[in-house]
């Protein structure tokens, strides 16, 4: 599995402070990182950078040998299969059920019927999801969304699963949920980026944790807590 | 994997069409409407030519000889004329068949059937009945016979109130310009707001093809379902808005009955209607797919 290398990124936005600054980052293969910090700290931005949703203004984002504005954008598609993403609003299709929503990640990279019907069924199955297979996402709580977001970020089973905030919608319990979900995913050699400001779901963690303020790399932890 | 995807796409788009039900059934209705107009301005337009087809075919001009002519001489005269660029057909009416015929059509009216008696011979005169191919050769045709055969002509008579047909063709020239101008307004009115419509649909669900792309879907396999819903688009709409043609028409058949006969009528409309009917059906595919494919194109930019 390839590195994600941050290599003196700098992104700014306009008539804004700059977003990002002087970022040195290095993820290994099978690490569990928290990046942590204030709303605007720069945390999305800097997981967006990794399955090149966005671009830094100077330096480069490496994942393996290649950086990541080398590749075309056409190619950026087949590119991002290698990311699983969880975000704070889920971002399932509302017009699709679960079980089509798990199942068109695995649409998209072309494996067979059989194939997917077998593989989103185990999914479901082992994030608790089996009944609500035939649901749509609106008859669903917000834990469980959680849980269908991250079924279909794992469905192709990716190098690298990138969570955005992915508690940020969630109540306590089920915000704890997802976290142990991660961290069952990280445990079977899955790399996690997880950016978020939940500070209890960090420090039951106990795994590495970058912080970040104003676009810089404050601290850098392995294991760390939440310091802000 | 080409077929997977293709059956997956056409699968896709149809699933989108039924579940976006009520855009689906706004698009619809917009397009059948802006395909009903492009249908219909086209069956009139075609209804109005054969109208005037019709009406064309009954003009002719009969040319009446004098009691002195034999019938071999009119004959002649008769393969001669046939022989005419202008003629599509050269009728020879008898002085006998003439009167035959006025007897008939007199049957009832006393008076005329004394006066014939009364008269003891045949008062009419034997003659030729001649339909040019356009309307616009009557007058060079009489011309000619007026001039070739002046000796043997007693007169020439233009059969059916040339005038009146004459006015009809212009009325009728006219009504085709206006309405193919009106027609072409109201049908890129039509394929406008079809084509806002498409793009509205699309356009709400513009956060769907971020995911999509999010999820690892290539701006193709995002697109090509969005072209097969704007196919489907199409086909509900050209098959609402040729039933309504095909409705209208039957309706509008007693309107026309006095210059068509009902039968002719029938009969042309079976012969035309499938034609304007093709028409709409790709009209409907290309303006569907027309608009999925260019505002598809807006919300795709990576």
């Amino acid at each position: 599995m390839p590195t994600i290398k941050f290599e003196n990124v700098k992104k700014s936005y306009q008539n804004k402070f700059s977003a990002l600054r002087g970022i040195n980052l290095i993820i290994e293969p099978g690490e569990f990182v928290s990046i942590v910090g204030r709303s605007g700290a720069g945390k999305t931005t800097l997981a967006k950078m990794i399955y090149a949703e966005g671009f830094p203004d100077e330096g480069k984002v490496y994942y393996g040998e290649r950086s990541t504005d080398e590749i075309r954008k056409k190619l950026l598609p087949f590119y991002r299969r290698n990311f699983g993403t969880v975000f704070q609003d889920f971002k399932l299709l509302p017009q699709k059920t679960v079980f089509e929503n798990v199942a068109y990640a695995a649409e998209v990279v072309g494996k067979d019927n059989v194939e997917i019907d077998r593989d989103v069924s185990k999914i479901l199955a082992v994030f608790g999801l089996s009944e609500k297979a035939s649901k749509y996402p609106n008859q669903l709580s917000g834990g469980e969304r959680q849980r269908v977001s991250l079924a279909r970020a794992l469905i192709n089973r990716p190098d690298v699963i990138i969570a955005d905030e992915p508690t940020g919608n969630l109540d306590p319990a089920s915000s704890m949920e997802i976290m142990k979900l991660l961290l069952k995913i990280n445990s079977m050699g899955t790399t996690v980026v997880l950016a978020t400001h939940d500070n209890d779901i960090v420090n039951m963690a106990k795994k590495r944790v970058v912080t970040l303020d104003n676009g810089k790399i404050v601290s850098d932890q392995n294991p760390g807590k939440y310091l802000i | 994997m080409r077929v997977l995807k293709l059956k997956r796409a056409i699968k896709e788009g149809w699933v989108s069409f039924r579940r976006n039900s009520w855009l689906s059934v706004a698009t619809v209705s917009v397009l059948s409407l802006s395909l009903f107009v492009i249908g219909s301005t086209l069956f009139v337009g075609m209804s109005a030519r054969e109208l005037m087809s019709n009406i064309e075919k009954n003009v002719n001009i009969s040319v009446y000889f004098k009691n002195d002519v034999t019938e071999e001489r009119i004959m002649e005269i008769k393969n001669t004329v046939a022989q005419r660029s202008e003629i599509a057909l050269v009728e020879y009416v008898s002085k006998e068949s003439a009167l035959d015929k006025f007897s008939k059509s007199n049957v009832s009216n006393e008076v005329v059937s004394e006066a014939l008696n009364e008269i003891g011979e045949n008062p009419l005169f034997s003659s030729l009945v001649l339909t040019a191919k356009s309307q616009t050769q009557y007058e060079q045709l009489s011309q000619y016979m007026e001039n070739n055969f002046k000796e043997e002509i007693d007169r020439i008579n233009f059969g059916k109130n040339k005038a009146v047909i004459e006015r009809l063709g212009h009325v009728v020239a006219t009504m085709q310009k206006i309405g193919l101008t009106v027609g072409i307004v109201f049908i890129l009115i039509a394929i406008l707001v079809t084509f806002s419509a498409i793009r509205m649909s699309l356009y709400t669900r513009k956060k769907d093809f971020d995911i999509m792309r999010l999820v690892g879907a290539s701006n193709l396999y995002i697109k090509i379902p969005s072209i097969f819903e704007g196919m489907y688009y199409g086909l509900f709409a050209s098959l609402i808005a040729i039933i309504f043609i095909a409705v209208i028409a039957y309706a509008g058949i007693p309107i026309a009955q006095g210059v068509i006969p009902k039968d002719q009528m029938i009969v042309f409309y079976i012969g035309n209607l499938w034609k304007v009917g093709i028409v709409v059906l790709f009209s409907g595919l290309l303006i569907g797919v027309a608009s999925s494919m260019i505002s598809i194109r807006k919300y795709l930019k990576i």
